[in-house]
């Protein structure tokens, strides 16, 4: 192996975003694959986490301005909101968490009290099908009934907590 | 009419979901409509859908006032930009409402006994969750007639992009669709079928609130099928699905010589594998091009035996081994890491990604389609080309691979396929009778670029008809197009886009892409 292997790899071994923890829900049916999810739209942020875990609940939801614009919003309420919207109808169905570059180094000089990783969280898409669709008859606008609620599933909760680098990230049901 | 809820996300900094050097980037918007109501309620019961329909209708409509280009996001599985646009884009995953089944007065008497089989599902709908609903229907299981190798995809990304197995008998998975529902501007949105077999009635047409396109012949909907959001926004996929089915996977490793004719000739009878009565209904070949010497065991062979499903009959159970269910995975996932740093390395390191991927199985696994084409992991960098070249010229494209890797090693085993052709007339796999799929999937270094690159010249040199998966790597010019399909096909593919389309819809409808490979026109 030559010097520049060794570099490299060792270079590798140091950079903190080549570590994650990742979680993936499976699904209740026979094959219990993992449940769909939004892979284009994950919701993330750089959480930290302090002494005793105080702030490092997690709890973004939706907001709908006047003009029909959305927005995130993490920690505090938006006085300009009209309406409010979960962002995970389904629950989540995935979770990363990885160390910021400054992670490692800021952990060390504040003795654990103070850790900090990036967190994204992937919406579970899950669906199951409806019955026969179309019209009753041909001139009907009738189709087959069914209950008209949204689809429903567990609303999920992200908790980060400050261990000794274990999986950081848990999705409570 | 309510107005339909879509978020909408300013400067999205977009990635595809292998992370691949190069694709994607910074979107202007990002739109996730959903199925319900700005006020929160959902559509109606007979019509879970209409929100999402008429998010997508709005999107279209806003792309036309801004003058903007407009695309569909699927699930990011490509590993090229033909999904991505840097102005709108549009994030489906959220319109995953599916049925199964068609009422009778929704058909024409083509398939008066096949209505029960016919799947609607919207675009964002997920081919797992395909796999798990029709397998775990209460009446009769259905399955996918194929699917690829993984299950992440959407059903529209997937049909749209060419997406195919190696069930050889059957096709790639847009050659299942029977009509398409398509939004081409904030007003009309549209049913697309083959004239020569067509699924739907007027009377559906009307209920769907869209109009029923009569063509007089199959071309327009053999250009939208596989046309990459060329025509449009595909709002609904109607797929025909069979039976559930169980498969039965048998892996094997030789030396290459061994399996040098069987691959060929699409037979592995010398290959002395397990005795079976029942026909392959995939049989997929995988090299390591650095181990094809005598004694080294460089050969790996797939193959999964259909089986029928007995009703009432208990599903099988994968074992789930370290944590993870059995994969089939897909073999982007085999890579070669570490290519460009330690170049010696690659042929050991691939040999053993190829043990772990395509690993000899003591005994047969017999398992549902949805349990064998499962999840898979992403790569975190994966890249992959897949060349499609008619059988009988097999040798000479592999001749044409194995000259390039054994002069510029790049991490990436070669995988052979076999797909039935395809009438789409953009289809990579359209070759006739059989296209053999040659898939090249790695880690994207600088040497798997100037491989890929040195590949399509020796492909070129022997003169090798040969087209490129759209949702892979692929060259930027038109002139592969032109070669790889055909002047016809290209003609009338372009013929039925510019019947359908206006001018303005034509530019909205595009990207760079398909400006490169002369397809925007």
């Amino acid at each position: 192996m030559t010097l520049r292997s060794l570099t490299l790899c060792a270079l590798l071994a140091i950079t903190t975003g080549c570590y994650s923890h990742v979680y993936h829900v499976r699904k209740n049916s026979h094959d219990h694959n993992e449940v769909a999810i939004d892979r284009n739209k994950p919701h993330s942020s750089v959480k930290w986490g302090t002494w005793w875990g105080v702030g490092a609940v997690w709890e973004p939801i939706g907001c709908m301005y006047e003009d029909g614009s959305t927005h995130t919003i993490s920690d505090d309420s938006d006085e300009y909101c009209k309406s409010y919207y979960s962002l995970c109808e389904n629950g989540v169905g995935r979770v990363e968490v990885q160390p910021v570059f400054y992670t490692i180094p800021l952990t060390i000089l504040s003795l654990g009290a103070f850790y900090a990783a990036d967190m994204t969280a992937f919406c579970a898409t899950e669906s199951t099908p409806d019955g026969p669709t179309g019209p009753d008859d041909a001139n009907g606008p009738d189709g087959p009934t069914g209950p008209d609620e949204e689809p429903s599933g567990p609303s999920a909760r992200l908790t980060h907590r400050p261990s000794n680098g274990a999986d950081h990230a848990r999705a409570l049901h | 009419m309510p107005e339909p809820f879509i978020e909408r996300d300013s400067n999205w900094e977009w990635r595809n979901w292998h992370r691949t050097d190069g694709v994607g980037g910074k979107a202007k918007s990002l739109f996730t409509p959903r199925n319900r109501w700005q006020d929160g309620t959902a559509g109606p019961s007979t019509k879970k859908f209409a929100p999402g329909l008429a998010g997508l209708q709005k999107i279209v409509g806003l792309a036309a006032a801004d003058g903007k280009r407009v695309r569909a996001l699927g699930s990011g599985w490509s590993l090229s930009d033909i999904a991505f646009v840097n102005d709108y884009l549009i994030n489906t995953s959220r319109l995953g409402y599916w049925a199964i089944g068609l009422k009778p007065t929704s058909v024409t008497p083509l398939f008066k006994d096949r209505a029960s089989r016919i799947v609607f599902a919207q675009c964002g709908t997920q081919i797992t969750a395909l796999n798990s609903g029709l397998e775990d229907r209460v009446g009769e299981r259905l399955a996918l007639p194929t699917a690829g190798a993984s299950n992440g995809q959407t059903i529209a990304g997937a049909i749209s992009t060419g997406t195919h197995g190696s069930a050889h008998g059957v096709g790639a998975l847009h050659d299942r669709v029977r009509a398409l529902h398509i939004v081409v501007d904030s007003k009309r949105h549209c049913l697309i079928q083959p004239k020569s077999a067509p699924l739907l009635t007027k009377a559906y047409a009307n209920w769907l609130g869209a109009e029923l396109i009569d063509t007089a012949d199959d071309d327009l909907f053999n250009a939208a099928l596989v046309s990459f959001g060329s025509f449009g926004l595909i709002h609904a996929v109607f797929l025909e699905v069979e039976p559930l089915y169980l498969l039965e996977l048998c892996n094997r490793q030789f030396d290459f010589e061994d399996v040098w004719q069987a691959t060929l000739g699409h037979d592995i009878s010398n290959l002395n594998l397990p005795a079976t009565a029942n026909v392959p209904y995939h049989i997929e070949f995988v090299f390591n091009p650095y181990r094809r010497a005598n004694g080294q065991q460089g050969a790996f062979v797939r193959v999964l035996y259909k089986q029928a499903y007995n009703s009432g009959d208990t599903l099988p159970v994968l074992p789930i081994n370290g944590g993870k269910t059995l994969r089939a995975e897909d073999l982007v996932s085999a890579i070669a890491i570490g290519s460009d740093i330690a170049p010696g390395a690659i042929a050991g390191i691939l040999q053993g990604q190829l043990l772990s991927n395509v690993s000899p199985t003591e005994n047969s696994i017999v398992g549902t389609p949805g349990q064998h084409f499962g999840d898979s992991s992403p790569t975190n960098g994966g890249t992959s080309i897949e060349i499609g070249v008619p059988k009988n010229r097999l040798a000479d494209a592999l001749t044409a691979i194995f000259s390039v890797t054994d002069k510029s090693p790049f991490g990436a085993p070669v995988a052979v396929r076999y797909v039935k052709a395809s009438n789409a007339l953009l289809a990579f796999t359209h070759f006739a009778p059989l296209t053999c799929a040659i898939e090249m999937p790695g880690i994207d270094a600088s040497r798997a670029t100037v491989g890929h690159q040195q590949i399509e010249q020796a492909l070129r040199a022997k003169n090798v008809p040969h087209t490129y998966h759209w949702g892979q790597a692929l060259p930027l010019n038109p002139q592969h197009v032109i070669d790889g399909f055909g002047e016809d096909r290209v003609k009338r593919w372009l013929k039925a886009r510019n019947g359908f389309l206006t001018p303005a819809q034509r530019r909205m409808f595009s990207n760079k892409v398909t400006d490169a490979c002369g397809l925007s026109a």
